[in-house]
């Protein structure tokens, strides 16, 4: 090719693309919004909003129960996860930071898709509409959550099973905790109630509660067969109670017995072991009280809270939510 | 032909619409920084030289140590005194032992007394560490004896070893018993910290028998007379108040103090918050002599460091009032400026005022705008209200103008306009806004009317008192609605 064509054919090139820039659109580009609060999200984005305004998340700054333990957040250690900066703003994976302003929204929209730039991090591009969102894979890591959620190692939990595992059974947070609202349609978005401990369905599927003969005697088996970590996990205020009692016949159930507590302490209650139960993994417990010796039933509950009003005397059934419950004869 | 195709190509770039331009990153600070605290740390490591490994005890010494410890288990009061004065003798190269001895749960009354005596009377840093270890190893383990505690706490209390003092405050968390508390409150005063009090003000109101509230009163008195004051809530206000008569016996720091503080800054930037929790509320209880330090941590690298840093800075409180100028500086570090001008409000940093009444303009970022308004509010300098009146305003963001109305009755919580009060009376209830802070301020604008007004006021104020409880939102509607009575016109 001689240097004539060459030329001819990069003039052809450049006209070719000053025509296209002529004639060619481009989006206009929205002008930068300063977002001062998450109800600014909700004219655009109603479901996802009132999804998180339905969430734990969204309370996690006016929950009763957290502001009286933490004192009205007079303890303001708590505020760093409670209120948290934007994880793209600490980094993710980075440690959260408190915030200083709308903190009475929580762990809200802007904590969790604000970049850098004012920009929104979401799963399209589009410089052309007010948030002007960039898709960010990011959102969807476990690192994401880490800087809240791994500070009681959840995520280390998860690390450890077989869900972070490349593989079939790989699952990360969000396919539990934000599954899709349409499984069949996941252009639908992903649901943004981020349910938890608080939804007792999806405790449910967590574990398994079975009683079987060993010797004549009940044995206990509770399995993780559903939670990406330890099950409870996080919140030190979360425990998980197994229960027994004989089933005499009588119209009066007798008293509920304890016989485990699955929960990992706080710091000041000194010699307590951390029992939650790890993920794939199962308890076994024999009952070995003669009161067993007959028909029994045998509870698992969960209490949201640690503590029962008179622990020599706990009332499970009206102190805690029942998850599973099974009857077992001899 | 080159003519003309540079002519198109500039034609073409001119017709393309450009993009609106990006808003840049928040601005950061781009002063070259520095890790202090850990270049602190090594400097004061440096400084003590390396440790030095404890010398082996001589056969000698030790059979004679181990023979008076064998008689302090016997049953001869007479014998077990006279053992108890020679192993104290002996002198602290058989601390280690007595170390040893009073970590071992099996070891006799008499034999774990001896020891903490004798080691309280060494007053050296290895000594100190065993009394420590002993009194922290309820932590890890269920503790049958605690006034082992009292006593280790107690003879901490005797010596020189100011090094203590983080450790010490770090277990009043977790402390149970309450003679060790009275004790360690003691030993903290002993050094110049008083950050005891609380825990013997909560056993004196609310210790569960006649005993323990009696000795957290008596520990209480005695401290404010051996400290010179008339009571002791006297010496507690000039505790929290920064001591700013200087009546407070507040020694310097010891080399081994300042490493302990320099380790805890250093640990801010730990990824596990536990650690830096401990860290903020052992230093946040500090006495005054901690506050350059954190000063100067403001200026780290590390972000977190400089965050926390600041944060403990505005826990400490009126002790922190030294810290002013550098908290100034941190005005202008775009990643601690909001937690900054907090700062300078709760220590009370005067010449910070105009400072801050330049941080409410609009070209701030409005977190900092949101912190300079509650800074401006705990100054309450009534020199503040006109900077703060346009932020008070309908059409202001609703963080910034409910901070700006609550620090403006702060400022002059007198004559606040009725207009001001009753949209924080809104927003106290409206769910838009935290409740804390109307409440608070509201509060204190009820009280200063009380105190005018005794006769309008009085009640409404005392109901306000009366009207507690740990459900925050049934209080805050019972005051809202005790309020709504005193807004009502008059008929």
């Amino acid at each position: 090719m001689n240097a004539r064509a060459l030329a001819g054919m990069l003039v052809a090139a450049l006209g070719a693309w000053a025509v296209f820039s002529i004639y060619h659109t481009p989006a206009k580009a929205a002008v930068a919004v300063a977002w001062e609060s998450s109800n600014q999200c909700a004219q655009c984005h109603p479901l996802p909003f009132d999804e998180w305004k339905s969430s734990w998340h969204a309370q996690s700054w006016t929950d009763v129960e957290v502001r009286k333990q933490n004192d009205d957040f007079g303890n303001s250690d708590c505020i760093d996860c409670h209120a948290p900066q934007p994880v793209f703003e600490t980094g993710i994976g980075n440690r959260v930071l408190p915030r200083s302003t709308r903190r009475i929204e929580g762990v809200d929209c802007i904590a969790c898709h604000q970049m850098l730039d004012g920009r929104m991090a979401g799963t399209v591009d589009n410089p052309s509409v007010a948030c002007r969102p960039l898709a960010q894979r990011e959102l969807v890591r476990p690192e994401f959550c880490a800087g809240c959620h791994n500070q009681h190692g959840t995520i280390d939990q998860w690390k450890a099973s077989k869900y972070a595992q490349p593989g079939p059974d790989f699952q990360d947070c969000i396919a539990c905790h934000m599954p899709y609202r349409d499984p069949a349609d996941p252009t639908k978005g992903r649901n943004h109630t981020m349910h938890g401990g608080h939804d007792i369905e999806l405790v449910r599927r967590a574990v398994t509660l079975e009683v079987r003969s060993i010797a004549g005697a009940p044995q206990v088996v509770v399995r993780n067969v559903g939670a990406g970590h330890n099950f409870p996990t996080d919140e030190r205020s979360r425990a998980s109670d197994i229960f027994w009692r004989p089933l005499d016949g009588s119209d009066t159930p007798q008293p509920w017995r304890k016989l485990y507590r699955f929960r990992n302490p706080y710091r000041f209650e000194v010699g307590q072991p951390n029992t939650e139960l790890p993920a794939g993994q199962a308890l076994e417990l024999t009952i070995e009280d003669d009161a067993a010796r007959g028909a029994i039933e045998v509870a698992l509950f969960f209490k949201l809270t640690p503590y029962y009003e008179d622990p020599e005397r706990p009332d499970p059934e009206r102190e805690s939510i029942l998850v599973h419950r099974v009857s077992w004869k001899p | 032909m080159k003519r003309a195709l540079i002519v198109t190509l500039a034609c073409a770039g001119s017709c393309s619409e450009s993009p609106a331009p990006v808003p840049q990153p928040v601005a950061q600070t781009q002063t070259t920084r520095r890790p202090v605290a850990r270049e602190e740390l090594a400097k004061v490591m440096a400084e003590l030289g390396a440790p030095v490994p404890p010398a082996e005890i001589p056969d000698e010494l030790r059979e004679r140590a181990q023979g008076l410890l064998e008689t302090l288990a016997g049953t001869d009061a007479a014998m077990r005194r006279l053992a108890r004065t020679e192993l104290r003798d002996l002198g602290p190269a058989v601390a280690p032992l007595l170390a040893a001895r009073l970590a071992d749960d099996a070891a006799a009354p008499a034999q774990l007394e001896a020891c903490a005596e004798a080691l309280g009377e060494f007053d050296t840093p290895e000594a100190a560490e065993a009394l420590l270890a002993r009194i922290e190893a309820m932590r890890t383990r269920k503790d049958t004896a605690p006034w082992v505690r009292t006593q280790c706490a107690w003879r901490l209390g005797s010596g020189t070893q100011d090094w203590v003092v983080p450790r010490l405050i770090l277990h009043l968390r977790y402390e149970t018993d309450h003679e060790t508390v009275a004790w360690i409150a003691r030993t903290l005063a002993h050094f110049g910290n008083f950050a005891g009090l609380d825990g013997l003000y909560v056993i004196w109101r609310t210790g569960r028998t006649p005993e323990m509230r009696d000795l957290a009163a008596q520990t209480l008195g005695l401290l404010a007379s051996e400290h010179g004051f008339p009571d002791s809530d006297a010496l507690l206000r000039a505790w929290i108040e920064g001591d700013p008569e200087q009546r407070l016996h507040a020694p310097p720091l010891s080399l081994l103090h300042r490493r302990e503080i320099w380790a805890r800054i250093a640990g801010f930037s730990e990824w596990q918050l536990r650690g830096v929790d401990d860290a903020r509320f052992t230093l946040a209880r500090e006495s005054r002599e901690a506050t350059p330090l954190l000063a100067l941590a403001l200026e780290d690298e590390n972000r977190y460091v400089r965050i926390h840093a600041a944060q403990t800075l505005e826990r400490l409180g009126r002790r922190a009032l030294a810290a002013g100028p550098a908290l100034m500086r941190a005005l202008d570090d775009a990643e601690i400026a909001p937690q900054a001008a907090e700062t300078l409000g709760a220590v009370g940093y005067r010449e910070a005022e105009s400072a801050l009444s330049a941080r409410l303009g609009p070209d701030q970022p409005i977190d900092l705008r949101t912190s300079a308004a509650r800074a401006l509010g705990k100054l309450a300098l009534s020199s503040s209200l006109v900077a703060l009146e346009p932020w008070t305003k309908d059409d202001v963001q609703l963080d910034l103008r409910v901070a700006a109305s609550c620090a403006r009755v702060r400022c002059s919580p007198a004559d606040v306009p009725r207009p001001l009060l009753e949209s924080l009376l809104r927003h106290m209830t409206s769910g838009q806004v935290d409740s804390a802070e109307p409440e608070n301020a509201l509060a204190l604008w009820l009280a200063a009317q009380a105190q005018r007004d005794q006769e309008r006021f009085g009640d409404a104020a005392r109901r306000w008192t009366e009207v507690a409880g740990d459900d925050p939102p049934l209080r805050v509607g019972e005051r809202a609605e005790l309020l709504r009575g005193l807004f009502a016109p008059q008929r």
